[in-house]
């Protein structure tokens, strides 16, 4: 599929080829190559540029620029600038980096704006998806229950479309949204083995803390049942917040039905875990979400699962 | 995979935590019956023990908490079901 896609596309090839290349240049010179959840700031020499009566750049530079403001994420950027192609957003970004007008945001850059709202405390708004949205994922619903019920895990199509990885070995922030302490314990060991960071939430207080903390989480872990919230009415806040709304989202069911697959990912979930948890079979499922399997990589053997202290 | 000692670890406490849940589980039980609150506190717990049980190797225990998390949840949970889930988790 893949290589009949590329060949299709020859023609267009060099013009891509130019903005990766000059991506790859300015990563080396800025750390790493912008992706869609990074989150940056102005600097001062950016803010005096906005500012000031002349400026050097150019009208589609200032256009991003402006937009640059400490919580906006580089996809919501992307958004509001109607920007079709992410990635020509992220190398004006990157270039914006490397000339000292903006600089990668931190845990001052006033993270808690836009989280006035979100998820308040009593009775939600019903986290349910529209009609269209049930429609449009009902086939992959059906094809999602099936793979989560012998792999354990799945990752939607949707997402492992459009997942750049993060460079391999790079520590990732994952947060973890469960109210067993002992899971989450077992969960925050897997994530630590797996040279990443933790961060646990049990309920509604701890989640949006959690969120609000810099760096915004690499991904999302969300159990759907929790003491005073839902892990849809989460989701669904998730991505309907400026700055959380490309953070992906993995749900955690223990049914793996059709109707519970649909509705998460009607509400935009990249993904489900089965409870119980296997230990593989998470390492797994968190690297297909993070765009961080090889190509090609088939899911796990769906034989014997694993038993904690009994082999075999 | 995590170090065995680890996982280890996690299961004994895991099932020492289990062992208190139960005795609250059957005292809410005999509760239940005029008290809102105390079945509110029981479908809470017999769903912990419902979604964690299998990932620390109890995977018969998690079963019967699913069953009885199910029947509690239509308002129809039945003796036999609380009995079933103390024996499995006692064995």
């Amino acid at each position: 599929m893949t290589d009949l896609r590329r060949s299709r596309e020859t023609p267009r090839q060099p013009v891509k080829r130019e903005v990766r290349i000059a991506a790859i240049t300015l990563g080396e010179l800025t750390d790493m190559p912008s992706h869609p959840t990074d989150v940056y700031a102005l600097t001062a020499k950016g803010t005096q540029e906005l500012e000031g009566g002349a400026t050097s750049l150019g009208a589609r530079e200032l256009e991003v620029m402006v937009l640059v403001d400490g919580q906006r994420a580089v996809a919501g950027i992307a958004t509001l600038a109607n920007a079709s192609d992410t990635e020509r957003v992220a190398s004006i970004l990157e270039d914006l980096l490397k000339r000292d007008f903006i600089r990668r945001a931190g845990a001052s850059d006033a993270p808690e704006a836009g989280f006035d709202y979100f998820l308040p405390p009593g009775p939600g708004p019903a986290a349910e998806p529209s009609e269209r949205a049930v429609a449009s994922v009902a086939e992959e619903a059906a094809a999602g229950a099936s793979a989560l019920k012998q792999n354990g895990y799945y990752v939607s199509i949707a997402r492992r479309a459009r997942t750049p990885a993060r460079k391999a070995g790079q520590p990732l922030t994952i947060l973890i949204v469960e109210d067993e302490p002992l899971v989450a314990k077992y969960l925050k060991a897997l994530v630590d083995m797996e040279g990443h960071t933790a961060r646990i939430a049990a309920n509604r207080a701890e989640i949006v803390e959690a969120l609000r903390m810099a760096p915004l989480p690499d991904l999302a872990i969300l159990d759907v049942r929790l003491p005073d919230t839902n892990g849809f009415e989460v989701l669904q806040s998730m991505k309907d917040h400026p700055r959380l709304s490309e953070v992906p989202v993995m749900m955690v069911t223990m049914q793996a039905t059709r109707e519970s697959v649909m509705k998460g990912l009607a509400l935009g979930a990249d993904g489900y875990f089965t409870k119980p948890f296997e230990v593989e079979t998470l390492a797994r499922g968190m690297k297909a979400v993070l765009g961080l399997l090889p190509a090609g990589d088939s899911p796990p053997p769906s034989g014997k699962p694993y038993t904690f202290g009994k082999p075999g | 995979m995590l170090p065995p000692d680890l996982l280890e670890e996690m299961r004994a406490e895991y099932v020492q935590n289990l062992r208190a849940r139960l005795v609250r589980i059957e005292s809410l039980w005999r509760e239940m019956g005029s008290d809102g609150q105390a079945r509110e506190e029981l479908l809470r717990i017999v769903h912990l023990i419902a979604g964690s049980a299998g990932t620390f190797g109890l995977p018969a225990v998690g079963e019967a908490a699913f069953e009885l998390e199910s029947q509690l949840q239509e308002g129809c949970a039945t003796e036999a079901a609380i009995r079933r889930l103390l024996e499995v988790a006692r064995t």
